[in-house]
This record gives C-alpha cells, sequence and structure tokens, in this order.
C-alpha cells in the first residue's frame, strides 16, 4: 500500500512521505531498543551477578531518544498526512480534466464522487496515524531482537523468527478478513441497491397498486439476509487466527525458556527479563494488526484512486500541421466513429466556416449529437481527422481547444452557485454590462425578476432550483457571453417550451454573426436559418445544402420537409389560409393545376409574414429552384 | 424512536456477547497471572506451582479463543438480523411517504440512509461493541490483578493512564465544533465534487475561474487549510497523549520504579516481575481510544440518522370513504411550499368536470407539475384540500384512488418486464382490449415491430424511445378506464403526426371521462373544452380558449409568445 501511495504521489510529496517512513522507523527501532533495554535492566536488577545501572543508564538514554525521534516524526507524520491527501485531491482534480469523456460512466461518477468526498480525506490518516503502529509492528520486534542478544542469542534468533511467523499470520488472516469483508459488503450492496431502486420506482409502484412489488423486495432483502447469516461461520477465523498465532508464538517463548532453564543454559533472570519484552512486543503486534482492518479499507480507496489517476489521459498526436484555410475553422475529414462495436459515424467529411450556422438535421440515431461530441473531444475519432486551422485536434492542448469552444448541450450542467457566477464562467472578466446583455439575450430577464437574489441567487445543486426552461437560459447566457469561435448547441425536443427552443435558434443566429456555430437541430424555424444544413442518416451525412438548395432536390432533407408539413397543417393549427395555400402547392406539384395558381399561393404567403406570422425565411420568389417545395416549408414553418 | 429502540430487537444477542467479550478478557489473564507464578519458583528456586495451574493457563488461553469468537459470532449474526428489520422498515417508510422525499432529487437523503447509514451500523453492531469492551476489560482486569499483589505498583500503572486520558481529553476539546466544522467542510468538498465530476464535460469548456474546477480546488484546499490548523493545534497534545503509554516507556518506568523498590526491599521479586508484565497493558489502550472512540460516534450518529428517517412524514391512508362513480375532483384553496418556503402552487382552486377535455397550460416553473403530483397524492398540500366528492384523498382507499385516476408522466420508469405486464400492471385483460388500448395510445405498430411483440422484455431486449414509453404509458392508463385521466407533458416526446393522432384519440376519451392535458404547448389548449392557466403558482386563468384569449392576460402572452415571429436579425 505505501508502494502504491508512493507511486500515485509526485515531487516533494513523494519524497516527504519516504522521508516520513525513514524517521518512523528510526522511532520504532529506539522504540525496540527501549523496550529491550528495559527487559535488561530487569533481569540485570533481579541477577545477583550482574550490575543493573549501566542497563538503567542506557535505558534512560534509549528512552529519551525514542521520544525525541518519536516527537519529531509524528510532527512530520500530521504535516505529512494532510500534505499527502491535499496533493491527492488536486492530482485528482488535475486528472479528471485530462480524461477523455467517454472514461466517466455513470458508475465511475458514482465512486469518484464517493473517492474525494470520503476516501481522499481519510486517506490522511494513514501517514498521520496508521503508518506509525504498522511501521512499529515491523521494525520493533527486531531492533530489540537484536538488543536481546546480551541476554541470550538464542531469543534474538526466536524473536526474529517469531516476528516473520507473525507477520505471515497477520497477512493470512487479513486476506481471509478481507475476503469476507467483501462478500459482506457486496450482499450490503445488493440489499441497499433493493431498497434504492424501490424508492425510485415509487411513483409506479404507487399508482400500478401490484400487492407483489413489496413482496419481490421483501423475499429480496431476505434473500440477502439468509447468506449474510450463512456466512457469519466465515467471519470467525479471519479475526481469531492472528490472536491464536500471537498466544501459539508467546507459549513457544515459554516453552523453549523452560527448556533452557532446565538445561541451565538460561538463568531465571534472564528468562524473565525477556518474556518482559516478549509480552510488550506481542502487544505491539496485536495493535498493529487491530488496525489492519482501517487499512484494508484504504487500501481499497487507494486502489480506486490509482485506477483513476492511472488511466490513460487524452493522447497528445505529434502531427505535422497542414496549411489553414482561411476560410475554415474546422475541417472534419472521413471521420468513424463507434462506442464498443456499433458503428455511429461513417465516413463523415464536413467543414465549419469561420463565421456562420451549422444545423446537423437527421431522425434520433443518426450521429447529430456524436458528431458535435467529437468537436468537443469527449472521444478521439476512431479513424479520420479532425483540422483546426490545419492543425490535427488530437496535436492541440485539450485546454486551449476548450478555452476556444462554448456549448449548450442536452446534459449541460448548472454548478451550485448563483445564477450570475454560472453565466460569468463563460467569461471570468466579462464587464457587467457585458453580462446584462448575454441575460437580456437569454430573456432571463423576467425570472431574475421573480427570484428574490436576482443574479445571487443560487441554483441548487445541478440547477435543480430552476425549471428546466430556466436552466437552458442560463446556459445560453452562458454561451452568448464566452462568444468563442466555436459554439455547439443541441436544440432539446422535449422538456421545453417552444419559446426556449427559440431562443437557442435566436442565439445560434447571433453568435453566427462573430463564431461558427454547430447546431443539433429540429425545429424547422432554425433550420432554415442556417447557412449550411448537414443531413445525418445512418451515421452517414446523406445531404448538404442550405434550406432553399436543399428543399429544391429530391431527398432525405424533403422527406423531412414533407412530414413536417403536413404534420403541422393537418394537426388543425395552421390558419386555413396557408392550408389552401399548401393545397395549391401540392396541385401544382403534381401537375394537377395550372401554374397560375402560384401567384395566389405566393401572396398568401407574402400576408402570412406580413401578418407578422412565425416564419422561417422569406417565401421563395419563383417557381424555379424548388420553389414549390420551399413554400411548402415556408408554410409549414408559418403554421409551427 | 430513539436509537437504543433501534438495537432492542438484538439487545440480548448484544449483551450475551458484550459478556462473553469480557469474559475473554479475564480469561486472557490467566496465562500471564500462572506466569508470574512461576516467575517466584524460578527465582527462589522454590516449589514451581502445580498442574492445577498450567491447566488454568491453557484452559484460560484457549477458554478467552472460545469466548471471543461465540461473542463476534453472535453479534455478525445479530448485525444481519437488525439489517434485515431496518431495511424493511425503510422499505415500508419509503412506500409511506411523500415521492418528492424519495425519488428525484430528494433521493440523496435516501441514499445516505439507506446504504451509508445502515454500512456504519454493521461497524457498530459487528465490530466496535466488542472492540470498545475488549478495550476497557483488559486494562481493568489487569489493573484489578496488580493492585491485589501490589497496590504501589498498580498506582505506578495508572499514572501514564491519567496523563495519556488527561492529554487525550485536551486534545479533543473543543472537538465538536471542529467535527462539526468537519463534516460541513467535508460536504462543501462532496458538493463541488458532485458538481465537477457530473458537469465535467461543462467544465471542459467553462473551467474559468468560476468553473466547477476551481470550486473543486478551493473545497478541497478549504478543507485541508482548516484540517492541518485543527490538527496543527492538537498535534502536540495528541502526540503526548499516547507517547506516554508507549510499551517501551511504561515498561522502563515501572522498571525503574520496581528496581528502586526491590533494592529499597520494599517489593518483592514477584512483585516487580507482576508491575512489568500487567503494568504497561493498563495504559496502553489510551493509544487506540481514539479511533474507538470516532467508530462508537459514527454508529451511534448513524442510528440517529436511520431513526430520523423513519420518523418522517408519511402519507397515511385513513379512510375507506367510497364516493360513488363518476363523482368529481376538487382542488380546494390548495397551497403547496418547498422546505425552503417557496410557494410551488398558491390558493388554487380548481372544480373539474366529469367529462371532457381540460387544459392545464402555463410556463415552464408555473407549477403545472405541482398540482399533478397533488392530484396523485405524492404528497399533501401545505394548505387546502383535494376533494373527491367532498372526501379528501386521504380518506379513499390507496388502492380505489388509482383506480380512478389514470397517470402518465412526463418521464416514466417502466418494468424491466413483458410490455403486456407493463400494460396489464399484472391484472387478466383480454388481448382485444390491450390491442384496442394500444391503437388508442398510437404505439400498437410500435409494439408488433418489436422482436418479440407483446411479450419483448423491456431494457433487455430493446430500448425504447422517451415518446414509446409515455404511449405504453397511455395504454396503461386507458386499460384502467379512470374516471379522470391526466397526461403530464405526455406529448412532448412524439414527433408532430403522432402528436395529432394522439390529441384526437384523447378528445374521443374526452366524451366519457376527464381529461386533464397539462401541457406547455398552448396550441394544444386550443381545441380543449376547458384551459386553466397557472402562472408562478397560481390560477390566473379557467375558461375557453377566446374567452381566455381576451380576458386573460397571462394566457394571452403564452399564445403570443408562441406565436409571434422568430426574432429574427434582432
Amino acid at each position: 500500500m505505501l508502494r502504491t501511495l508512493l507511486r500515485l504521489l509526485q515531487g516533494p510529496d513523494r519524497r516527504h512521505l519516504a522521508v516520513l517512513t525513514a524517521w518512523l522507523a528510526a522511532a520504532a527501532a529506539l522504540h525496540g531498543f527501549a523496550l529491550a533495554l528495559a527487559g535488561i535492566a530487569v533481569a540485570a536488577c533481579l541477577d545477583p551477578d550482574r550490575a543493573a545501572a549501566p542497563w538503567f543508564a542506557a535505558l534512560a538514554v534509549a528512552a529519551t531518544a525514542f521520544v525525541v525521534v518519536q516527537w519529531a516524526a509524528q510532527m512530520i507524520a500530521f504535516r505529512v498526512g494532510s500534505g499527502t491527501a491535499r496533493a491527492l485531491h488536486l492530482r485528482l482534480g488535475n486528472h479528471l480534466a485530462l480524461l477523455p469523456l467517454g472514461w466517466f460512466g455513470p458508475a465511475r461518477q458514482a465512486e469518484l464522487v464517493e473517492t474525494a468526498a470520503t476516501g481522499v480525506p481519510q486517506l490522511m490518516s494513514y501517514p498521520a496515524i496508521l503508518l506509525r503502529p504498522a511501521v512499529t509492528a515491523l521494525v520493533t520486534p527486531p531492533a530489540a531482537a537484536l538488543m536481546l542478544t546480551v541476554l541470550d542469542w538464542r531469543y534474538s534468533l526466536a524473536v526474529l523468527a517469531a516476528t516473520v511467523l507473525a507477520w505471515y499470520a497477520s497477512r493470512f488472516s487479513g486476506h481471509l478478513a478481507g475476503a469476507v469483508d467483501a462478500r459482506r459488503h457486496r450482499v450490503g450492496v445488493e440489499a441497499t441497491n433493493r431498497v434504492l431502486e424501490y424508492a425510485a420506482r415509487q411513483p409506479l409502484i404507487r399508482t400500478d397498486q401490484r400487492p407483489d412489488d413489496a413482496d419481490d423486495l421483501d423475499r429480496a432483502l431476505r434473500e440477502v439476509a439468509a447468506s449474510a447469516r450463512r456466512s457469519v461461520g466465515t467471519v470467525i477465523p479471519g479475526l481469531l487466527l492472528f490472536g491464536v498465532a500471537l498466544n501459539v508464538l508467546f507459549a513457544a517463548h515459554i516453552a523453549f525458556g523452560a527448556a533452557w532453564l532446565a538445561g541451565a543454559t538460561l538463568t531465571a533472570p534472564a528468562f524473565i527479563g525477556v518474556l518482559v519484552v516478549v509480552a510488550r512486543l506481542t502487544a505491539i503486534a496485536s495493535a498493529g494488526a487491530e488496525l489492519a482492518a482501517g487499512l484494508r479499507l484504504q487500501r481499497g480507496t487507494v486502489a480506486r484512486l490509482a485506477d483513476v489517476l492511472e488511466a490513460p489521459p487524452l493522447p497528445r498526436l505529434d502531427a505535422p500541421r497542414t496549411e489553414a484555410r482561411d476560410d475554415a475553422l474546422a475541417v472534419v475529414e472521413h471521420v468513424s466513429f463507434g462506442y464498443d462495436r456499433a458503428l455511429v459515424l461513417d465516413d463523415v467529411s464536413f467543414t465549419l466556416p469561420r463565421r456562420g450556422m451549422t444545423a446537423l438535421v437527421g431522425p434520433s440515431g443518426a450521429g447529430k449529437t456524436t458528431a458535435a461530441r467529437l468537436l468537443a473531444r469527449f472521444w478521439d475519432p476512431d479513424s479520420g481527422r479532425i483540422l483546426i486551422d490545419g492543425a490535427d485536434l488530437r496535436t492541440l492542448d485539450p485546454e486551449d481547444w476548450y478555452a476556444r469552444i462554448a456549448t449548450v448541450l442536452q446534459d449541460d450542467y448548472l454548478l451550485d452557485t448563483g445564477i450570475g457566477d454560472n453565466i460569468r464562467a463563460g467569461r471570468p472578466d466579462a464587464s457587467d454590462a457585458e453580462l446584462a446583455a448575454a441575460v437580456r439575450a437569454a430573456a432571463l430577464e423576467d425570472t431574475l425578476a421573480e427570484l428574490d437574489g436576482g443574479l445571487d441567487s443560487r441554483v441548487g445543486p445541478g440547477g435543480s432550483r430552476l425549471s428546466g426552461g430556466q436552466r437552458q437560459r442560463v446556459c445560453i447566457a452562458r454561451a452568448l457571453l464566452k462568444a468563442a469561435p466555436l459554439t455547439l448547441m443541441d436544440e432539446a425536443t422535449s422538456a421545453l417550451d417552444p419559446e426556449n427552443a427559440r431562443l437557442i435558434g435566436d442565439a445560434a443566429v447571433r453568435l453566427a454573426a462573430t463564431g461558427s456555430v454547430l447546431v443539433i437541430a429540429h425545429n424547422l424555424e432554425t433550420i432554415v436559418r442556417a447557412d449550411q444544413i448537414l443531413v445525418l442518416d445512418g451515421g452517414r451525412i446523406v445531404q448538404r445544402g442550405t434550406h432553399t438548395e436543399l428543399s429544391a432536390q429530391p431527398g432525405r432533407y424533403r422527406d423531412l420537409l414533407r412530414a413536417r408539413t403536413a404534420a403541422t397543417l393537418g394537426s388543425g393549427d395552421a390558419p386555413d389560409s396557408l392550408r389552401e395555400a399548401a393545397a395549391d402547392l401540392q396541385a401544382l406539384r403534381s401537375g394537377l393545376a395550372p401554374v397560375r395558381e402560384w401567384s395566389q399561393a405566393r401572396s398568401v404567403m407574402g400576408k402570412a409574414q406580413q401578418g407578422r406570422r412565425r416564419c422561417g425565411a422569406d417565401p421563395p420568389q419563383g417557381l424555379e429552384a424548388g420553389g414549390i417545395e420551399a413554400g411548402l416549408a415556408f408554410i409549414a414553418s408559418c403554421a409551427l | 424512536m430513539t436509537r437504543l429502540e433501534l438495537l432492542r430487537p438484538v439487545r440480548g444477542p448484544l449483551l450475551t456477547a458484550i459478556a462473553l467479550q469480557a469474559a475473554a478478557g479475564v480469561l486472557a489473564l490467566l496465562p500471564l497471572l500462572a506466569l508470574i507464578g512461576f516467575t517466584d519458583a524460578w527465582l527462589t528456586g522454590g516449589p514451581a506451582p502445580g498442574t492445577p495451574v498450567v491447566t488454568a493457563a491453557v484452559a484460560g488461553t484457549i477458554g478467552a479463543a472460545l469466548a471471543a469468537a461465540a461473542a463476534t459470532w453472535l453479534t455478525h449474526r445479530a448485525d444481519a438480523d437488525l439489517a434485515l428489520r431496518l431495511q424493511r422498515r425503510l422499505a415500508e417508510t419509503i412506500r409511506r411517504a411523500p415521492v418528492p422525499a424519495v425519488t428525484g432529487l430528494g433521493a440523496g437523503g435516501v441514499k445516505k440512509t439507506v446504504s451509508d447509514d445502515t454500512g456504519a451500523l454493521h461497524y457498530l453492531v459487528a465490530h466496535t461493541l466488542l472492540d470498545a469492551t475488549a478495550l476497557a476489560v483488559t486494562p481493568l482486569v489487569g489493573l484489578i490483578a496488580l493492585a491485589v499483589i501490589d497496590w504501589r505498583l498498580a498506582l505506578c500503572a495508572v499514572v501514564p493512564l491519567a496523563l495519556g486520558l488527561w492529554w487525550y481529553v485536551r486534545a479533543m476539546r473543543g472537538s465538536g465544533a471542529n467535527f462539526a466544522e468537519y463534516a460541513a467542510q467535508q460536504q462543501r468538498i462532496n458538493a463541488a465534487v458532485v458538481d465537477y465530476v457530473r458537469g465535467l464535460p461543462t467544465a471542459k469548456v467553462y473551467g474559468g475561474a468560476g468553473g466547477a474546477r476551481s470550486r473543486y480546488t478551493a473545497a478541497v484546499t478549504g478543507f485541508h487549510d482548516f484540517f492541518r490548523s485543527w490538527s496543527g493545534g492538537t498535534a502536540a497534545v495528541t502526540t503526548a497523549s499516547w507517547l506516554v503509554v508507549a510499551p517501551g516507556l511504561t515498561t522502563a518506568t515501572l522498571a525503574a520504579v520496581g528496581s528502586a523498590g526491590l533494592a529499597l526491599g520494599a517489593l518483592t521479586p514477584a512483585a516487580l516481575v507482576a508491575g512489568v508484565l500487567l503494568g504497561p497493558a493498563v495504559s496502553a489502550p489510551v493509544a487506540a481510544a481514539g479511533p474507538r472512540l470516532q467508530a462508537l460516534r459514527t454508529g451511534l450518529a448513524a442510528l440517529d440518522s436511520i431513526a430520523e428517517f423513519l420518523r418522517g412524514p408519511r402519507l397515511d391512508w385513513t379512510g375507506t370513504a367510497a364516493p360513488p362513480p363518476g363523482a368529481r375532483f376538487r382542488f380546494d384553496g390548495v397551497t403547496y411550499r418547498y422546505d425552503d418556503g417557496r410557494a410551488a402552487v398558491e390558493e388554487v382552486t380548481i372544480d373539474l368536470p366529469e367529462h371532457g377535455l381540460v387544459a392545464l397550460v402555463g410556463a415552464s416553473g408555473s407549477g403545472k407539475s405541482t398540482l399533478v403530483a397533488l392530484l396523485a397524492r405524492f404528497a399533501d398540500p401545505t394548505a387546502g384540500r383535494l376533494l373527491l366528492d367532498g372526501t379528501p384523498l386521504a380518506e379513499l382507499r390507496e388502492a380505489d384512488l388509482y383506480q380512478r385516476i389514470g397517470f402518465v408522466f412526463q418521464d416514466t420508469g417502466l418494468r424491466q418486464a413483458s410490455v403486456r405486464d407493463n400494460l396489464t400492471g399484472g391484472r387478466t385483460v383480454t388481448e382485444d382490449r390491450i390491442i384496442q388500448a394500444c391503437r388508442q395510445a398510437a404505439i400498437h405498430d410500435d409494439i408488433r415491430g418489436l422482436p418479440d411483440g407483446y411479450d419483448t422484455v423491456l431494457g433487455e431486449d430493446t430500448e425504447l424511445s422517451g415518446g414509446q414509453r409515455q404511449r405504453i404509458c397511455l395504454a396503461r392508463a386507458l386499460l384502467r378506464e379512470p374516471e379522470l385521466l391526466v397526461l403530464d407533458e405526455a406529448l412532448s416526446n412524439v414527433d408532430a403526426e403522432t402528436g395529432a393522432a394522439l390529441f384526437d384519440a384523447l378528445r374521443d376519451q374526452a366524451a366519457q371521462r376527464t381529461v386533464l392535458l397539462i401541457t406547455h404547448q398552448v396550441r394544444l389548449a386550443r381545441d380543449a373544452d376547458r384551459v386553466l392557466v397557472l402562472d408562478r403558482g397560481r390560477l390566473v386563468g379557467d375558461g375557453a380558449h377566446r374567452h381566455l384569449l381576451d380576458r386573460c392576460p397571462a394566457y394571452r402572452a403564452l399564445w403570443d409568445a408562441q406565436a409571434a415571429p422568430a426574432g429574427r436579425n434582432s
């Protein structure tokens, strides 16, 4: 464990821990000398043939040295304990930022929270408190054994041998107890998970009113308890083996002594002196073993820490820069990517301009989110590459890249601080006026007016005090304030009012004036405002172009548009005039109506726009270049 | 309920185990006493103690091991029994608690109690009680034995104990406040690390001065600065408290005192040997007292926390009232406040009709979902009442309420069971009825497209989209033929075409029952028979679409916001 911990520490912290170990070992050795000298002094004063005074003098020197060195060691230990935990905490924080986001599964997240909040603070006690008895149990007996040669060299050997045996016994019983603990932990976790699941399912359980829900849980809990009860017997050997071993070893020392006493090769005072020492060494060994349980827990923490700290960070490639294109911020070249085995993106290439909005369109599961996330370097492509200003994304310092992007994604997270602080994270040095402008643009003013604290109102853990729509607005304001060269946005389809969805569109337009914006778009209204539309299907880009271009040609985009138009016109929301205009256009398309119908439909479209209905783009001017499809799309967007 | 009441079911085994552990401490002394008896004989050349003494020593050693084993066995069994009892009671409490307290964002407390506190309890019951017993008994019997042999040496042995305890108490002085601060600091790390880890994707992009990462660093630094100043202040006394009882030092002291006594003729050699053998053990436990007391404190705190959870608010179903079929639901001046005092809904009074399509609209955060939760009696209102035909919901039978109201929630979990089982809730329903309900919910075709149709096991064979799950829940609710059908944003996850089909189906349903459609999509309200408008927790409009458009400014604002032109180029 000490070895793993030393491996995880760096530079001075590693050195401090090593130095502390040396100090503790020195103190433990002096402790052994003092203890043995006390035994020798007792032997001397019981033995008329020996002078006790010199031994008491030596004992006084050793004891004083022990107190001084141990005191110094302990002062170092407290410092190193807190320094070690601090170093691990900070390293954990730094390393997490380097790991690819694909590394963070839900189970890992929960474990990380546990490790950082509870595990690492507990680890403090390892150098500060637990290392000392462990070192003492290991170093003090041999040191005492060496000193005991004064009384009888055979006992030196016996004590050394006993130390080795006791060490193995403690390892073995620790192993047994550890295995039992682990099983008990698994069993406990199972029961816990059952109850937690039961809690999470309450809405379903209550509205379903199935009696077997409670029975199922009860049966599972009873099974868990029965298996726990069955394994109780297995706890005993682990807990008792070591104590029994120490008793046997102590008894062996007495037996040796009795035999040597009978053979007159050992004097009674020397024997008693040795027993005094061995009795205390036994107590020291047993105290060391009692800490083993605590050490086992910490070993788990250290192993989990090692798992995190030794996970490879995002690789940094060393590839030559190609020439940057003036017009392109990012060039995605033949990128393929999959999770586990399933291919999600298949040979995808596109270019993001320095300014302007790109909309990613397609059915769910088409790979839109993955495409956006690859640009944020959540993962690296399996093949192909992404060039930023001519440089492979993998050659950039991730921090530098993150500084140049902003996100408004579905799982965007708010920190448990004030609303203002959350927005300011976009640009910490923004002025109050800039902050106010972002708040206004994200339509947060009303929300703030309702809250007592205004910008200082806390958002709660994960933003829980705000509604979904309010959270989204804060995220938008944050991205607006950052005004990054590249902004990645995801229009959530659910749980939002259309007003919020439109805010995303507005923010995208605003940001596209100064930088590049990639939007995963669902709303036609946003889509038609894009400078470039990429239609994804089954992981491939099947179409690309502007709304006008794409609506003029047969293909997936037009299919999507038609479905949308039919649905909106069919839902009974659209004004009758628009429905008639759509019917005109459809008749025109199928060749059932004369071309003059076009001008009728067009005049309806023009009126719709004048009436400040919600329209995506201008109505098409003429029949050429897909005017009919563009007209239908226009009507659909007006009818939303 | 106090913490001791929680332990009562296993009181017998625990007391027996403690007694056994104490007996083990006494028995373990026998071999040492025998040894002291022998030293006298060896030193003076007198007669060695007989077989009975040797037998007692051996029996003591074996007996101590057996008694300790039995004690451990008992506590571990007691632990398993207690865990089962508590988990059952926790489950029962969860079943009766208001839903917000046990699901979603409120679930943190449940997790702590169910997982952490019961874990801490395991250590208390299975380990700590016995450890603490051994810690107290061993020095006590040693001290008594030494006092019988020579009371002056016993006094000498007590000195390091007293000094060690005195310093320990000084080190712990004011620790109550420090422990509280420690817990608060740890909580801060907890919050910061949750923020940091959960929000890592965001933190990577927004990692500036206000970011999660710097908050994490600040929390961690604050914690360690606090801890260093705390431990710095107590380092000296803490160190002194266990250094004074270090075996090397106590043995040396007793050897020095004993040899002086021997030289003065005030002590016998045997007393000296007894002093150096038994004396150091009297004070040694002080060094281990800290961790043991800490473990004890943690365990008792966990007991308190569990007891508090079990005492938490409960929704009890007190009555067996059965209002006639077709009875009407009424919100009567209903207010619901969060724990921090903010009102989610305030003084809402609504009479729901016998049938018809009622839309409940409002901006996000206006309290719509809270009204649904109250209608489902997932929580009780802070003020006001929910009535069914004049009877408060609490006086109904629980099963009756959920038979009368069908719910389709915004994000519904489904069971890991077959589609059919999810739909019927384990009841027997004819195939025709199931298919009819699924057709009405526009999910029949989707289900037929699954690998095993209606027998497909969800979550195992297949994953459904959010919209599909919602439609299964709608079919599930329709199958029960409720008097009131409540849909909370149930059309939000489906595409426009399906949405329109579902809306038509709901219109049909509204002919025979009340359909309460909660939505942020105001356009759906246009075709409802009646529209309820919520604004910041208050009911500000109740009437037909046309009427509200003219009379209700809040509704007008909602309508305009959704129908207004896009803020292009603005």
